[in-house]
């Protein structure tokens, strides 16, 4: 889950990164496709080859330490695999939005890294935080996609529904945020004349 | 009809100076522009470095705001039309940036037709269109990082026609190209304005607007100075000369004792990929300007390309042989130098001292 998060969230960043320094980011916004589509295809594919960062750990545990690493329940662990990467995938593109209107947002990520890994239970369980946590790990997508791959993989029961309902409804609630910042982004950096500079 | 009006268009950059009391500075890039451009044109944007013309391409391109005033470009307001703009003008910039370089020239061309939004089988038949024309399709399928300057030029130019527009913006698109590149470039040009484009170019060199243009706008300081046709504008300094002298490390003392020469109108340095190009305006006549044959110095090798000659040898027809030899950047020992008139014999410059200054600098050039 980390490595997909990581890879996603650094990945939009690096991409508006690369387009700045390549000189082309200006060019793109001078076409006629919204700057979002593009940057939703590459995020989209690099979410996918991220999964295989998740392989690659599966066979570490299981070659180098002899791990029993086994899905319990392979078909709910897929379609929440899928479900995981649309919706980071749009989390990404919002995140992304802030590499749009400045060079320096890889710090503002880096510091916002480490408390997204703690209020999605990635690094503590989520119940030995304090409750006014609680709204903050709701509205984000690997709280949801770490608690629906440790359902399906270890089959601890309970109904998933919620948990794939939350990583929908977040996606739709990602894109449109990222539809209204981009607008206003894009205007910010026009107005800055910040596209070029990297 | 007009396909580009601006009135009264005006740009302030703002940028911070010191860390802890940081303090705001505005600099003003446009400075009250009233331009208007015909269909069909190839209207032609002259200023120095820091003018504005890149700032006055961009805002027409839509990719950057204005601080007041208005520009239209197909009757569309450049801010709040953008996206019916767009589709309809091509943006070509200079330089090595724009490009995807570990993507093929095909791959880049391919790309950007998705962004515009092409039918598959319009941008299928386009691409090698492009490349056949900009002379690309041998190495269309190798990456660009392997390309020369001057083929990721023509790249460039070929992304910016991808969509076929109606209005080509290039941005100094020769800045950086040998002569030779450079030349090629704007036959390209020419072949585009014959097509019916309208274009707007952008470029520091006189003798390349003189050679492409229908009009010419001059830009100083963020200022149009005068807008009028090549020619007339060409009567307006027809005792100025310019040599431009291809060379690297130049000491800032000896660009200040050319500045400070009374034959000397202007001095500008254009930092080129290796090498620098000191270009030189002077006044044909004055002190100094004389031509003759220049001191002999020992060693050292002089790369002269531009000025006065080279714009004759484009432009005139007649001296084309010896454009060829300027154009093709052959090394002419300074001994046979034969086209550096304007310090010989002042006595300013004691005979053979710039040369030498020079030659020092340009025999660096040679052992490295």
């Amino acid at each position: 889950m980390i490595s997909i998060w990581n890879n996603n969230l650094w990945t939009s960043g690096d991409i508006i990164y690369d387009e700045r320094r390549s000189g082309t980011l200006s060019l793109i916004l001078a076409t006629p496709t919204a700057f979002p589509v593009v940057l939703l295809g590459k995020s989209f594919i690099n979410a996918i080859t991220s999964i295989l960062a998740m392989g690659i750990t599966f066979a570490t545990g299981i070659i180098a330490f002899r791990l029993p690493i086994g899905i319990a329940d392979p078909v709910d662990f897929l379609i929440g695999l899928v479900l995981i990467v649309i919706s980071i995938t749009c989390l990404g593109l919002v995140l992304g939005s802030l590499f749009v209107i400045t060079r320096n947002a890889g710090e503002f990520v880096t510091v916002a890294n480490f408390p997204v890994y703690i209020l999605s239970g990635l690094s503590v369980p989520l119940t030995l935080l304090p409750l006014w946590t609680r709204p903050f790990s709701a509205v984000l997508a690997p709280t949801w996609g770490n608690i629906l791959l440790n359902q399906s993989a270890q089959q601890l029961g309970g109904n998933l529904l919620p948990s794939y309902l939350w990583l929908i409804g977040l996606s739709i609630f990602y894109l449109i945020v990222a539809g209204v910042l981009y607008r206003r982004v894009e205007y910010l950096a026009l107005r800055a004349g910040s596209l070029e500079q990297w | 009809m007009d396909v580009i009006i601006t009135e009264d268009l005006r740009r302030v950059y703002e940028t911070t100076t010191g860390v802890l009391r940081r303090k705001r500075k505005e600099i003003i890039a446009l400075d009250g522009i009233n331009l208007s451009i015909q269909g069909g044109e190839l209207f032609g944007l002259l200023g120095p470095n820091g003018a504005g013309k890149t700032t006055i391409t961009r805002i027409l391109a839509t990719i950057l705001l204005p601080t007041s005033g208005t520009a239209r470009v197909f009757g569309l307001d450049v801010v709040k039309s953008a996206r019916e703009i767009r589709p309809r003008i091509g943006l070509v910039f200079g330089g090595e940036r724009g490009l995807y370089s570990r993507l093929s020239g095909r791959d880049n061309l391919q790309y950007f037709a998705d962004l515009y939004q092409m039918p598959p089988g319009v941008a299928k038949q386009r691409i090698p269109q492009l490349l056949d024309m900009m002379g690309l399709t041998e190495r269309a399928d190798e990456r660009t990082e392997g390309y020369s300057r001057g083929m990721k030029q023509r790249l460039h130019i070929a992304r910016g026609l991808i969509h076929d527009p109606e209005l080509l913006f290039l941005d100094e698109p020769t800045t950086g190209l040998d002569p030779l590149a450079a030349r090629e470039l704007r036959e390209v040009i020419l072949g585009l304005k014959k097509a019916g484009k309208t274009i707007f170019l952008t470029s520091h060199y006189m003798f390349e607007m003189d050679a492409l243009c229908d009009r010419v706008a001059v830009l100083s300081q963020g200022k149009i100075l005068i807008v009028d046709t090549p020619s007339a504008l060409k009567k307006l300094v027809a005792d100025l000369e310019v040599v431009e002298i291809e060379c690297f490390g130049i000491p800032t003392e000896l660009v200040t004792r050319i500045r400070t020469h009374p034959g000397v109108a202007a001095v500008n340095i254009e930092e080129l990929e290796h090498t620098q190009l000191l270009q030189i305006q002077a006044r044909a006549g004055a002190p100094g300007t004389q031509s003759g044959d220049p001191p002999a110095h020992p060693g050292g090798c002089l790369y002269q390309t531009g000025g006065r000659r080279l714009e004759k040898g484009i432009t005139d027809g007649p001296d084309e042989s010896h454009a060829a030899d300027i154009l093709g950047l052959v090394p002419t020992p300074i001994e046979r130098t034969r086209h550096f008139p304007i310090f010989h014999g002042h006595p300013a410059f004691p005979a053979g001292h710039l040369y030498a200054d020079l030659g020092r600098h340009l025999s660096l050039r040679e052992k490295a």
